[in-house]
Order: structure tokens, then sequence, then C-alpha cells
């Protein structure tokens, strides 16, 4: 499997690696878009099995592209109203920690366990098909249960449905168990390189009363500055491998214009599928990795 | 666009725009100090950039960014665009200070600082 290695110490690899890599990058940011996760999920179990690239230095790409997909997305959402600011800058508090946590335990504990790093991946992933498996759009309560912190912060919102075009208004309720899984997703970004919007939109949805297009654009908004926690920390520590990073920012910066621009037309059921089974073949071929089935 | 939904947005207008704003350019001067960097790399050829990353020391980086050096430009991309959320949050607490918000100026001052110390233990890792 290490046959196509995208960057050397001279610079770049094989063009044959650099073309492979482009459209990885793309995928992610294109699935990711259409789907409003991410590719992060996808990209750091590529770069490891694909490109052979050391699962710490994966991680930091994945960061960065994490942050090129929310700033190239996020503003549709809060330029329509669909995203909802407040609750975004609430629960940012929330997963900048976390994501700073994930980051130092990454940098230090396990600076040189990558095979420890690898298989904490594995039921991360596990979970996250789990959840894109068992995705709904539940019904908000038009009476939750009373939140004097939501009350306070004024976390309330009202947005236009866009099949119905029925105005709906929504009270968001449980923030302290929001904040909670916020952190929990925050961890899980600094340390593996995702967004963690696929643990925040069911947070959200599920337990804080929001509406599911809300949760998803305010996920968004959320992922540039989860990301950054961690991405900060790698950048300045070195472990941002330019020859790698900037060819994959900019075709997620592609994928993700063409994931919103022709998302909406993709069959949202397949991809979800494809997306399960990506995640359950790579966490597969990590664990096939780690225990050396794999060199 | 699969969001076609409008809403009555409680939070000012000023504020949401100056956000869009903010991630439209933090993405175009990433973008193009990234395709400039690629372009410098297959004009004069990609040797030694893999190895850099991390901060670069101050005097070199400025010589070798005068020199057109392909890194300088991929390294601004990277970071400008690792900078976009900092900036977006620093634009938030601005504007809630400004009408004296109390709980959002605590809320937005706290990420801030959250942030400001994760690239100083990047520092410190270096």
């Amino acid at each position: 499997m290490s046959g196509l290695v995208v960057v050397t110490a001279a610079g770049f690899g094989s063009l044959l690696a650099l073309l492979l890599l482009l459209a990885v990058a793309f995928a992610a940011g294109a699935v990711g878009a259409a789907l409003g996760t991410g590719g992060g999920l996808f990209l750091v179990p590529a770069l490891v099995l694909l490109f052979d690239v050391d699962i710490h230095l994966a991680v930091a790409a994945s960061l960065i592209s994490v942050i090129a997909t929310s700033s190239a997305s996020a503003s549709f959402g809060v330029e329509s109203g669909l995203t909802n600011v407040r609750l975004a800058m609430f629960l940012e508090t929330g997963t900048a920690i976390g994501g700073l946590a994930g980051a130092i335990i990454a940098v230090t504990v396990l600076a040189a366990r990558s095979n420890v790093l690898a298989f904490v991946f594995v039921p991360v992933v596990l979970l996250a098909a789990l959840l894109m498996a068992s995705s709904r759009d539940r019904d908000i309560d038009p009476d939750p249960p009373p939140d004097a912190l939501a009350r306070r912060l004024r976390l309330e919102g009202e947005y236009i449905g866009p099949a119905t075009g029925i105005h709906r208004s929504y009270r968001v309720t449980h923030t302290r168990l929001g904040l909670v899984f916020a952190g929990l997703a925050g961890i899980a970004s600094g340390l593996l390189g995702i967004g963690g919007g696929i643990f925040k939109v069911p947070a959200m949805n599920g337990a804080m009363n929001v509406p599911l297009r809300v949760a998803a654009a305010t996920s968004t908004f959320m992922i540039g500055v989860t990301a950054a926690a961690g991405a900060l920390v790698y950048l300045f520590a070195g472990d941002v491998v330019l020859a790698l990073v900037a060819p994959v920012v900019l075709a997620v910066f592609v994928g993700t214009i063409v994931g919103r621009r022709y998302g909406h037309t993709a069959p949202i059921s397949r991809l979800k599928l494809l997306f399960i089974a990506v995640l359950v073949v790579s966490a597969f071929l990590m664990v096939a990795r780690g225990v050396g089935v794999l060199a | 666009m699969s969001e076609l939904a409008t809403s009555v947005a409680r939070d000012s207008p000023t504020m949401r725009n100056s956000f869009v704003r903010e991630l439209r350019a933090g993405v175009a001067v990433s973008g193009a100090l990234l395709l400039l960097g690629l372009l410098a790399v297959a004009w004069h050829g990609s040797a030694g950039i893999a190895g850099v990353s991390g901060v670069p020391p101050l005097s070199q980086f400025g010589t070798d960014l005068l020199a057109g050096q392909a890194w300088t430009f991929l390294w601004l991309g990277v970071a400008v665009l690792a900078l976009t959320p900092v900036v977006r949050v620093a634009f938030a607490l601005a504007q809630f200070a400004q009408v004296k918000d109390r709980d959002y100026v605590g809320l937005t001052a706290f990420v801030l600082a959250v942030l400001g110390v994760s690239l100083l233990v990047g520092v410190t890792a270096a």
C-alpha cells in the first residue's frame, strides 16, 4: 500500500499520486458538502491508507481542509438566515476547548504512538457510520422543557422551511447536555482531524430541539472554529506538510463548491449508503494496517 | 444552493454580513496564495518545500518571500485559512462589545482566548 508516495523529502512524488490526491480531496469536499458532514472522516483514512502518510500529519492536513470546507460553505447558511449564530457562539466554547485538548493529547501523549491514534479512530468512525445510518429529521417539540440558559442567551430562532414555505419557530433546550456533546465533538476533532459535524448535528437536532436544517447550517459554521483550535496547534508545531496540504485544500475548495451547487440533485440516500460503506471499509483497513496485516 | 430558507433573523444583519464578507475574503485570499505557491512550485521546482512547515525563522521568511520562494506563499495561504475562523470570532467580539452584550462578549472572548492558547501551544511544541 506504500506505492503512492505523494510527498518525498525532495518535494512531490509521482504525478499519478498527485492526481489521485486531488481526486480524493475533491471527493471529500463534494460529498462532505452534499451531506453536510465535512470530508475529514474520509480524508484521514485515505491519506493514511492510500498515500502512507503518518496519521499525525494526516490529521493536521485534514483539520486545515475542514476549515476550508467550513469557510467556503458556512457563508451561505449565514446569509440565508438558516444558521443560528448565537447557538454557534455558545457551543463554540465547548468545541474550541475540546479541539485544543484533543490536539494537545495528540502532539504530547500520543506523539510517538501513531498506532494508538489509528485505533482510536476506528470506534469513532464506526460510531459516525451508525449515526449516519440512523439519522432522521426529528420533529421539533413546540413546547420543550424550559431552559434558563437558553432563555438568557436568547438561543431561540425561526426559519421558513425551504420545501414547505411554512414559518417555524423553535426553542432550544438542554443547553448543558448540548455543551457536553460539543466538548466531546471538539476532542474528536483535535485528536482525529474531523470537523465533528457528524456528532454536533444529531446532538443539536436530537437533544437540543433544533430543526435538522438549522442544525446542519449551524454545525457547518461552527466546525471552522472547532478545527482551528486544533489546527493552530499543528500548524505552529510544524506538523502541516505544505506539499500535502496545499493541493488538498485547493481540491477541497473546488469540491465544496461543486457539492453545494449540485448537492441537492444528488441521490442523498445512495450517497449516505456510500458514505457508510466507505467508513466501515476504512475502519476495517485501519485495523488491518494497525495489526500488521497490511504493511 | 440547497438552503432557500430565509428567516427573520434575530441577530443583527450587520454582524451576519460581516461574517459572510470575512469568510469569503479568507477563502479568496487563501486560495489565491495557495494557487500562486503551487504555480511557483511548477515554475521553480518543488525542491525543499516538503520539509518546510511550522514557524519559519522570520528573517528567512522575509528574504524567501521577496525571492518568490514557493513555500512562503503556501505557508501564508495555510495560515490565512487557519486564521479565518479566528478573525470571524474577533469580529463577533468587537460587535458584541459595541452593543454592550456582556454575555456574548464573555463567550466570544473565551473562544478567542482558547484559540490564542492553541497558537501558543503549537509554538511551544515546535
